[in-house]
């Protein structure tokens, strides 16, 4: 029996949920909303370095960011719609690709890609550097830690921002 | 029935529109649950934003939700994947804001839900807005790359597909449309609600 309503999931697409992962999550909860003086008591406690820790969040969000037009596509919805079961898999491909390049032609989706990159590489910079600084040792460690850190902290911003501009769903050509 | 919300970070952004939420439903009586949560005892609903990473304090939640006429509304987009299995814990993945603006719009809709509660069988999916229908969501996208130059092989379709797609469309909006003339405003906004 096909279901009558489209489950949310549908709706979100697993980008959408990255996107929020990565703006909440990570960037709002695990950075902008700690305390440098935290940081610093986890770096002088020895605990596990901040810079490496998020080198698996910037993965997750260079996969985000490469596949941007796909990944928001509603052609990803050919795939798992019920009345598109019985097609076959030219039609389906047929079908997916005319409604991504409608998609791509009624959105702003790639435009978004490369500012999105630049923000997204701006923060790999500064990870490598607290990653680097996270290894010293006092006096000058911690020094290097604190400005590492605001590194980390401004380049949050501006990715959040870039992470805003993107569509909160998939959207209809 | 006492209304309750909490957040595993007090500063977190989610938590305006989740005192906005249970604000509205509520009726304005309702208060912040600051430790999760064994306080407070009775029959209590609460909207528990637990966020990644804080998988005890669900579990905390799904343990005091033991007496039945306690709940639980987990928010988080988080929670797709990992939906409880406990019957009196509901997980909400829909935006806040959504939400929000689908029970402030539809006054009926929140009474019935408000009723629910304090019949101590919260009505879950009135929570949800209004959703699209696979057929028309189908239907929609079909008719686009028909105009495209597509051709499909309708046979393939499921059977009455433009019966189901004209009943599904008067059921949600009250409008009568018939596939394939099926516009993008004629669902773009029941569409964009569910985003």
């Amino acid at each position: 029996m096909s279901r009558t309503n489209v489950p949310s999931q549908i709706a979100l697409s697993d980008a959408a949920i990255l996107r929020g992962q990565l703006k909440h999550s990570w960037l709002e909860n695990e950075v902008l909303n700690i305390s440098i003086e935290t940081v610093i008591s986890l770096w002088r406690r020895g605990g596990s370095n901040l810079g490496v820790r998020y080198a698996a969040r910037t993965r997750d969000l260079q996969h985000l960011t490469d596949s941007l037009a796909e990944s928001f596509s509603p052609a990803r919805l050919v795939d798992t719609l019920e009345p598109f079961s019985g097609l076959s898999a030219e039609d389906k491909s047929a079908v997916k690709a005319a409604v991504h390049a409608a998609y791509l032609e009624s959105s702003d989706i790639l435009a978004l890609q490369a500012p999105l990159k630049v923000a997204a590489a701006g923060m790999e910079a500064v990870l490598q550097e607290l990653s680097r600084a996270w290894l010293l040792l006092q006096p000058g460690g911690e020094c290097a830690v604190r400005a590492a850190w605001e590194g980390v902290c401004d380049k949050a911003g501006a990715l959040i921002v870039e992470l805003e501009r993107l569509p909160k769903g998939l959207e209809l050509p | 029935m006492d209304y309750f919300y909490f957040d595993h970070r007090g500063n977190n952004s989610a938590l305006p529109w989740l005192e906005e939420l249970v604000t509205l439903i509520s009726d304005g009586n309702c208060s912040l649950m600051r430790s999760a949560p064994s306080q407070p005892r009775g029959k209590w609903i609460c909207f528990a934003h637990t966020g990644v990473g804080t998988r005890q304090t669900q579990r905390d939640f799904e343990t005091a939700t033991a007496p039945r006429a306690r709940f639980v509304v987990l928010v988080s987009s988080h929670f797709l994947t990992q939906q409880s299995k406990c019957d009196q814990v509901h997980c909400l993945c829909h935006p806040l804001e959504s939400v929000h603006a689908h029970l402030n719009n539809n006054p009926e809709i929140l009474k019935r839900f408000q009723q629910s509660c304090d019949a101590g069988a919260p009505e879950w999916h009135l929570l949800t807005p209004h959703s699209l229908t696979e057929t028309l969501v189908a239907a929609y996208l079909l008719r686009l790359a028909q105009k495209r130059g597509v051709q499909v092989d309708e046979t393939k379709l499921p059977e009455q597909f433009t019966d189901k797609v004209s009943e599904e469309y008067l059921k949600l909006t009250g409008q009568v449309a018939a596939w394939p003339d099926l516009t993008k405003e004629d669902i773009a906004s029941a569409f964009s609600a569910i985003r």
